[in-house]
């Protein structure tokens, strides 16, 4: 496999993964950027227990998972009931302190950050690996009663309140959750890149997953997997001279989307007609069949 | 609802092929730089490729886009002499562009992995340090050289001997500016440095600054400046309660503009007693700040005043597009590096033979190293992979650098 495709599939599993946890959190109607900040704890600490206490990798990851998930609990806990607007900018406040932290705190490299971090065999398939589990789980997820739950909190809370939903206990689980695969994106990215440096986690991969969710299409979670490897492969795909418009591309898609499909080209009206499609397909097969 | 859609179409679909078409601009056509005399070049040896083609990392999008454009310009007005003479080997010579992003790890990534797929002699970049330390590690893997010369002296020694820097012996650079500041105005007993913790490179530079103030007793206090800052106020008024005697500034150069009249407008009046660090010469500095830079010291590892013919070219043509003359290093290091490879090439004989691949990458690895080249600024030498640069110290005078002094090096050792 050449070292273009070996990066490519890698970055574009991760970014899968980060898109999700937007989206996740996003199905009772918050957006919560904190997985990014997460990721950033997951990154520095398994490079940290590799690096400088000479961990197996493993033991590492699961180090950092956990430290991960149970920092998640602290703004999710904070966080719980805030409104849409006040999580976004609450989220993001919180990826800068993260980077704040980090570059202050000299056992971590400051603002060089940690390097030479041990090259992992197998990686992408690890990486795959937890990316199927992950697509599994949110499927899961979207198909239970939670799912249809969060359908109902997505529309109106006080409804879903009526109807029995703990929404702050929801919403909690939900973001410590996402932290979860967030420490897990996190430390597979710093066995990636093999450094961590703090500004890694910060506005370019913000504004990246944003745009892949939103014109992806952010009520279901095959938007993310359909249009994460299309708009991360287009400056990859474009010849040379097209290619360096890539932000004017990305902005420019935004702009269509959001005017065109609000809530994105793969949405819920879109899956049932492909579905339905599908089995006219498969129905026209097998009446052929049949008659053959 | 259904007009609005269309006319919204009709405008993002028209917005995009005009951007598309008229975006790009025209090419001059090349003119040979002053001295270079247009010549057939023989290679004496048999060359395999028809053109040489070197991929190059840089930074094209995101906010620091302007520093790619810079480095393109400089580059571009090398291919356009270097052609014009001849080529390398008598084959002309083109490169191509991959976008590592501003300050983006995947995007450096997925540019280096790109360019390792087309099996190239050598890689010209990463630029920022961000993307040299996510990117120049493959490289390293694939026993491909890296001219990141922007590298500072933290990275450039991490992957010594693998890659190239023009500025990694800033350590020393920095601290003999210092120590001929402090000579220039004695008595000064507490210095406020605004740093920029954002940047690898600048705080070992600051490091440097912070050691040499130490070394003649001079109590320093760290002072941070963010790159989003919007109001520089508090931030001199912070400064100005420290009483100090001096300040040095590795930021921004828009920062440090910004600061110093701030300063001025609470009362500051004696600039001898500022001291910018190397990057800060941009025009951002002299339209922001005019007026109130004069009588500042500027240490540098360059000469923007040089009287090289290729650098007075260089310079004039960056004065005709950006309206001031050229005094920023990503001006001139695609145009260095790309001089360097082609006195590399044409003495070490290299083929691009994809068969001799191995040995000529080893070869130029050995060779950029430990040489000499004529950089548009006249000979300069490589050691272990660090530029040897003089340490310049410039006053600022009518909005420009002014009187320059050449620091040796071992005043500080």
């Amino acid at each position: 496999m050449s070292l273009g495709l070996y990066y490519y599939l890698q970055l574009t599993a991760l970014f899968i993964m980060l898109g999700w946890n937007l989206y996740w959190v996003y199905r009772i109607g918050q957006l919560n950027n904190a997985p990014i900040a997460i990721m950033a704890i997951g990154a520095y600490l398994s490079s940290y227990a590799v690096l400088k206490w000479g961990w197996p990798f493993p033991l590492a990851f699961v180090f950092a998972i956990i430290c991960g998930a149970t920092f998640a609990l602290i703004p999710a806990l904070a966080l719980g009931r805030a409104p849409a607007f006040s999580m976004v900018i609450a989220t993001i406040a919180l990826i800068f302190i993260m980077q704040t932290v980090f570059r202050n705190l000299p056992w971590f490299g400051g603002s060089i950050g940690l390097f030479g971090i041990p090259k992992i065999k197998s990686l992408l398939w690890i990486t795959y690996g937890f990316l199927i589990f992950f697509g599994i789980l949110i499927y899961r997820f979207d198909h239970s009663r939670l799912g249809r739950a969060a359908d109902v909190v997505f529309e109106d809370r006080d409804v879903a309140s009526t109807l029995g939903v703990n929404f702050y206990l929801f919403s909690v689980c939900l973001q410590v959750m996402t932290g979860f695969i967030g420490a897990v994106t996190g430390v597979l990215y710093a066995f990636t890149i093999r450094t961590v440096i703090p500004v890694y986690f910060g506005f370019p991969f913000l504004l990246a997953i944003t745009t892949f969710i939103f014109v992806g299409g952010y009520t279901t979670m095959w938007g993310v997997i359909v249009f994460t490897p299309i708009l991360w492969g287009i400056p990859l795909i474009l010849p040379e001279n097209l290619a360096v418009f890539r932000n004017f591309i990305y902005g420019a898609l935004l702009m269509g989307t959001l005017i065109l499909r609000s809530e994105g080209v793969i949405d819920r009206r879109f899956l049932k007609k492909l579905n339905m499609s599908v089995r006219w397909v498969v129905n026209k097969i097998s009446i052929k069949n049949q008659k053959m | 609802m259904k007009t609005l859609k269309v006319v919204s179409i009709v405008f993002i679909i028209a917005f995009a092929g005009m951007f598309l078409c008229f975006a790009g601009g025209a090419k001059e056509e090349p003119t040979p730089a002053a001295g270079v005399e247009k010549e057939e070049v023989m290679a004496e040896y048999d060359v395999w490729v028809n053109e040489w083609v070197f991929p190059s990392s840089n930074i094209i999008t995101g906010v620091s886009a302007y520093h790619g454009m810079l480095n393109e310009f400089g580059a571009d007005m090398a291919i356009e002499d270097i052609n014009t003479a001849g080529g390398i080997s008598g084959k002309p010579v083109r490169v191509r562009w991959y976008d590592e992003g501003t300050q983006d790890s995947a995007r450096a990534v997925a540019a280096m992995s790109s360019m390792l797929d087309m099996d190239p002699l050598l890689v010209m970049g990463p630029c920022s340090d961000v993307s040299v330390r996510a990117a120049v590690p493959l490289a390293v893997e694939e026993g491909v050289y890296s001219m990141c010369t922007l590298a500072g002296y933290p990275m450039a020694r991490e992957f010594t001997p693998m890659t190239l820097s023009f500025v990694a012996n800033d350590w020393d650079q920095a601290r003999a500016a210092v120590y001929k500041w402090v000579e220039l105005v004695p008595g000064m007993k507490k210095v406020v440095h605004f740093t920029a913790p954002q940047s690898g490179t600048w705080m070992s530079i600051a490091k440097a600054e912070n050691s040499a103030l130490h070394d003649h007793e001079i109590e320093t206090v760290d002072i941070a400046v963010p790159y989003d800052t919007v109001n520089y106020g508090p931030i001199a008024v912070r400064a100005l309660g420290e009483n100090a005697d001096g300040m040095i500034f590795t930021s921004h150069p828009e920062g440090i503009a910004k600061i110093i009249v701030e300063l001025h407008k609470r009362g500051w009046t004696d600039n001898s007693k500022f001291l910018l660090s190397q990057a800060a010469p941009v025009p951002e500095l002299w339209q922001i700040g005019e007026g109130y830079m004069d009588g500042s010291y500027v240490w540098m590892w360059f000469d923007p005043n040089s009287k090289n013919p290729r650098w007075e070219k260089l310079s004039k043509r960056h004065e005709e597009s950006f309206g001031a003359p050229a005094s920023f290093m990503m001006v001139w290091k695609g145009y260095d590096e790309l001089y360097l490879i082609k006195k590399c090439f044409e003495d070490l004989k290299i083929t691009g033979n994809p068969a001799k691949l191995k040995e000529e990458r080893i070869a130029i690895k050995n060779y950029m190293n430990n040489c000499s080249f004529e950089s548009i600024f006249g000979h300069v030498k490589v050691v272990d992979g660090v530029r040897q640069n003089p340490t310049l110290l410039f006053k600022i005078e009518n909005n420009r650098l002014g009187e320059k002094l050449v620091v040796p090096l071992d005043i500080a050792m």
